[in-house]
């Protein structure tokens, strides 16, 4: 009988792709297995490298995509001896770090507060901090222009507030304030997944609250903190509708904004913006690398298998503290600016008073057809292309948690890869990767875009989900005469059918509401709706597109309606 | 080879008689941790073979690797008449053409369909005419108990109930092979005891041929035809209840199966029947199960606690063991009392009977027969 040690040995010098054969064959993955995983990962691969690929080679390039000419390192060094490039460095990194510091402020203890204590109305202070997640860091930033502009905002003209969001201090302010939901959602997930038994035993050796909470519960929770930090800071370092909005007025540019700017001078200077973009793309990959590093231990297990019970701290006489903390982020993130821009939506021209009134601004949607066609454009775009990209992830999620094949670790990692990858990056490699093709010019290159690099967060929610689902589900089946294509219609899609309408809610709502990755890639014929909001308002239509902005929100939440009451669907996104 | 010497001497399938199942050969190897190794197997037509063992012994990727669900990385596996699995060929047959049947330790009850859709999920995959389903489908549920929570799904059902569901769906399509794995560890004792009785009587019944996994050795032995004893990835004894029991082949399977006095020792004598051995501690006994024993082999024997005798100091049994203990613990049990005894540097457990207590510290005499204390060479 074939001993494996022995016959392994007999191998040792057979050639990498016998290896390859042999760890194939004991895998026991079938054909069709090793089919779709490579197909898989190669599309995964392209779709990741192939416009990846081309920024780098258009960063030693002279000219324009498409009509560049030789090779040069003219770029380099004229972006690198321009102090200016690291003014907007230093500056993206002090809005990057400031954005994670507020958000993790204001996210963590509402998470904690929400999770592990008493606080009465819990289903509202967990509302407050769900609802900025879904309306989006732009539209945060069009209200807060009205509540804080330095010259006739809201705080300022009826409270005597001194404010100017037009200034690094307000980018921060608004992002932090539109990013405490990540974290919100990433530390009450691993506190709730932490054994409260942990925290007993501190307890029970004689510890009190702030040891437990400093020497137990924090170093537990910290991996998930860790995560949820990266995730902010590298999308806030790439953040590009705040900090233009905010930024423009006071002539004040971040590095994202730069590389729009010279994409667009005339004529456009897409070498310089390049080495701009990589600039960026460098910072944020060193960064999740940083953090990988930190937690190459292993996250902690958290969930001891059996079920617990969730032990709540009584507040006593904090109670009251903690609920106006609740209550002033809810106003400054949630009712505040919906509030004023109902307010500006309903009135003629920009002004911090009370009236006049008018419903023109409303009107104008549906009689004007460039807007009312791009809302629906973008409308379509987000309905196929989050459909296509949960059919996507599924499928990598899937091989990731199921097969046993090799060449899934490789999947794996490359589909998160761009998390690391900043819209505007993204939109400006698109341009070098497509520009001369034939798809240049449709809307498939931004729902390309749009599937690269929005992959990462389908293939962990669906995973988060698949985990769920005991694998005897599966084999059982398998057993019971169900072929694997029958086993993956029957039982798997059926079991996974919550976690897939989650999932496509969550990509539905990034897809719509996204405009760093748009704003280079879609012209005349394929202008998406936050595109147009952002061009329009710096054209000076604020009280207008006050109402798009509205409108955009109120498309967003009418879908989350329909999946929680229609499809009974669970929507706050899940994070492992 | 050496270990598996008991498979041969006990109860063995012969050679000819029709075989259910024939394991030759079965390695599973994950990267460098060898779960099984060489491991050979025969289950007779409407027969039950229990795979006991510690976790991690290899008992259950046996029964996967029979299953389809996991790919060997050697042997053959042969399914009634039809090679499922051999290796070297390059044959692997898939779980869904087995023609097998299997009750999952966590049932696997799927939670999106009703009982009745479960039951008849292996019908409608092997593609059975509509009109037979339903059938087939309530003919099994009766079989049962289950006909009146058809319509339910598995979350309006107790944990017995999925049980049921998953034994009713694994025998529907009346499988040559039934594959039980760890099929009761998940119920509370007393419906564990119900259980295992329901299934006994149902094997018999139907006469299913069936191998079951677990690690609960009173289990094993209460539901068993026949007991393969596992550690670390090989069959250390195979045999019936009964012969595992009083007759272990070595050390592991008797502390193993059941709690044991295992004794270390020298061998004086050798007879036709009999051993004469002389204990590390000094005391002698005759000890049977002598063949292949040597004059000066070091060997052990095990002495079941039930297997010894109490008797007051002042008259003593009439045994070949006679030694005189002394009572060093005594735990009241309610049916038995459990003793430990101290013999001349030996610690004994002996259950005794609940209708005389001796007291600890209390001289008494300990007897037992020669026919049931085994000597074990390994």
């Amino acid at each position: 009988m074939a001993d494996p040690v022995a016959s392994s040995a007999e191998h040792a010098n057979a050639s990498l792709a016998a290896i390859f054969a042999m760890r194939l064959r004991a895998s026991g993955a079938t054909p069709a297995e090793v089919v779709t995983i490579t197909v898989l990962t190669a599309l995964v691969l392209w779709l990741v490298l192939y416009p990846v690929g081309w920024l780098l080679w258009g960063a030693f390039h002279k000219g324009p995509p498409g009509a560049a000419e030789a090779w040069t390192l003219e770029n380099f060094t004229e972006v690198f001896l321009d102090p200016n490039h690291w003014i907007l460095v230093w500056r993206s990194i002090v809005v990057g770090v400031g954005v994670t510091a507020l958000a993790t402020a204001i996210g963590a203890p509402l998470a904690w507060l929400t999770v592990k204590t008493d606080l009465p109305g819990k289903r509202w202070v967990e509302l407050s901090a769900i609802v900025p997640f879904f309306t989006s860091t732009f539209i945060g930033a069009l209200a807060w222009i009205q509540l804080g502009n330095p010259t006739n905002g809201v705080l300022k003209f009826w409270f005597g507030i001194p404010t100017n969001v037009y200034s690094v201090t307000g980018i921060i302010w608004v992002t932090g304030l539109y990013m405490a939901p990540y974290m919100y959602l990433f530390t009450a997930a691993a506190l709730r997944n932490m054994d409260t038994t942990y925290e007993e035993a501190s307890f029970m050796s004689g510890a009190g609250l702030w040891r437990t909470l400093t020497r137990i519960t924090y170093p537990l929770i910290l991996p998930a903190l860790l995560s949820g930090m990266t995730l902010v800071f590298v999308i806030s370092m790439g953040i590009f509708g705040v900090a233009a909005i905010l930024g423009f007025p006071a002539k004040l540019h971040l590095l994202a904004t730069e590389i729009y700017v010279r994409s667009l001078l005339v004529p456009p200077r897409f070498g310089v913006a390049t080495v701009s973009a990589l600039t960026l793309m460098v910072i944020t990959a060193a960064l999740i690398m940083l953090q990988r590093w930190a937690l190459r231990a292993g996250s902690y297990a958290l969930v001891s298998g059996r079920g617990f019970r969730i032990k709540l701290y009584a507040l006593g006489k904090w109670k009251r503290l903690a609920q106006a903390w609740c209550f002033l982020y809810a106003l400054l993130a949630v009712i505040l600016p919906a509030f004023v821009l109902i307010k500006v939506s309903l009135q003629p021209y920009p002004t911090p008073r009370f009236g006049p009134w008018t419903l023109e601004n409303w009107t104008v949607f549906f009689s004007n057809d460039n807007l009312l066609g791009t809302l629906l454009r973008s409308l379509y775009l987000s309905t196929g292309g989050a459909t296509l990209c949960v059919l996507l992830t599924a499928m990598i999620a899937h091989i990731i948690h199921r097969s046993r094949a090799p060449g899934r670790r490789l999947l794996e990692q490359v589909s998160v890869m761009p998390i690391g990858i900043p819209g505007i990056v993204m939109g400006l490699a698109m341009i070098w990767a497509y520009v001369t093709l034939p798809v240049w010019g449709t809307l498939w290159v931004v729902i390309l875009a749009y599937m690269t690099l929005f992959m990462p967060y389908g293939v962990r929610a669906l995973g988060a989900n698949i985990v769920q689902i005991h694998p005897e589900l599966e084999e059982s089946s398998r057993v019971h005469g169900g072929s694997w294509f029958r086993t993956f219609r029957l039982i798997m899609l059926p079991l996974l059918r919550p976690g897939i309408y989650s999932t496509w809610i969550l990509l539905f709502i990034i897809f719509i509401r996204e405009i760093s990755a748009a704003v280079l890639l879609t012209t005349t014929g394929t202008r998406l709706f936050p595109v147009l909001i952002f061009e329009q308002w710096t054209a000076g239509e604020f009280n207008v597109m006050s109402a798009g902005a509205l409108l955009l929100t109120i498309i967003m939440f009418a879908v989350i309606a329909l999946f929680k009451w229609g499809f009974k669907v669970d929507v706050i996104p899940s994070y492992r | 080879m050496g270990l598996q010497g008991g498979r041969d001497t006990v109860l063995p399938v012969r050679e000819g008689e029709l075989s259910s199942l024939t394991v030759a050969g079965l390695s599973k190897a994950f990267g460098d941790a060898r779960a099984v190794a060489d491991l050979d197997l025969k289950v007779g037509e409407g027969e039950m073979l229990v795979l006991v063992g510690p976790s991690g012994c290899g008992k259950t990727t046996t029964l996967r690797c029979i299953a389809g669900l996991e790919r060997p990385t050697a042997g053959r596996i042969t399914i009634g008449n039809r090679v499922v699995t051999e290796i070297d060929q390059g044959v692997f047959v898939p779980p869904e053409k087995r023609e097998i049947g299997m009750v999952f330790q966590s049932y696997a009850v799927w939670p999106h369909m009703t009982v009745y859709d479960n039951v008849a999920y292996p019908l409608k995959a092997i593609g059975v005419l509509r009109g037979e389903i339903h059938d087939r489908v309530m003919k099994t549920l009766r079989l049962v108990q289950l006909e009146t929570l058809a319509d339910r799904y598995s979350s309006q059902i107790s944990g017995g109930q999925q049980q049921r569901v998953a034994l009713a769906r694994s025998l529907v399509a009346e499988p040559k092979l039934l594959l039980f794995d760890e099929p009761l560890s998940n119920l509370d004792a007393n419906l564990r005891l119900q259980m295992r009785v329901e299934i006994k009587e149902l094997q018999k019944r139907l006469g299913f041929t069936s191998v079951y996994v677990t690690h609960d050795q009173t289990e094993a032995m209460a539901i068993a035809d026949r007991i393969a004893v596992m550690d670390r990835g090989m069959v250390r004894q195979v045999g019936s209840p009964r012969a595992i029991y009083d007759r272990p082949a070595n050390t592991f399977v008797a502390g193993f199966m059941g709690t044991t006095n295992l004794l270390e020792g020298s061998v004086q004598e050798v007879t036709d029947a009999e051993a004469v051995v002389r204990t590390s501690g000094g005391i002698t006994l005759r000890a049977i199960g002598a063949r292949g024993a040597a004059r000066g082999a070091t060997v052990h024997v095990s002495i079941r606690p039930e297997a010894l005798q109490l008797c007051p100091l002042e008259k003593p049994a009439a045994a070949a063991n006679v030694w005189p203990a002394t009572v060093a613990l005594s735990t009241f049990l309610g049916d038995s009392v459990l003793y430990r005894l101290e013999v001349a540097g030996h610690t004994f457990e002996v259950h005794g009977p609940s209708t005389e207590v001796f007291e600890v510290g209390s001289k008494v005499t300990l007897a037992v027969e020669p026919s049931r204390c085994t000597l074990l060479i390994e």
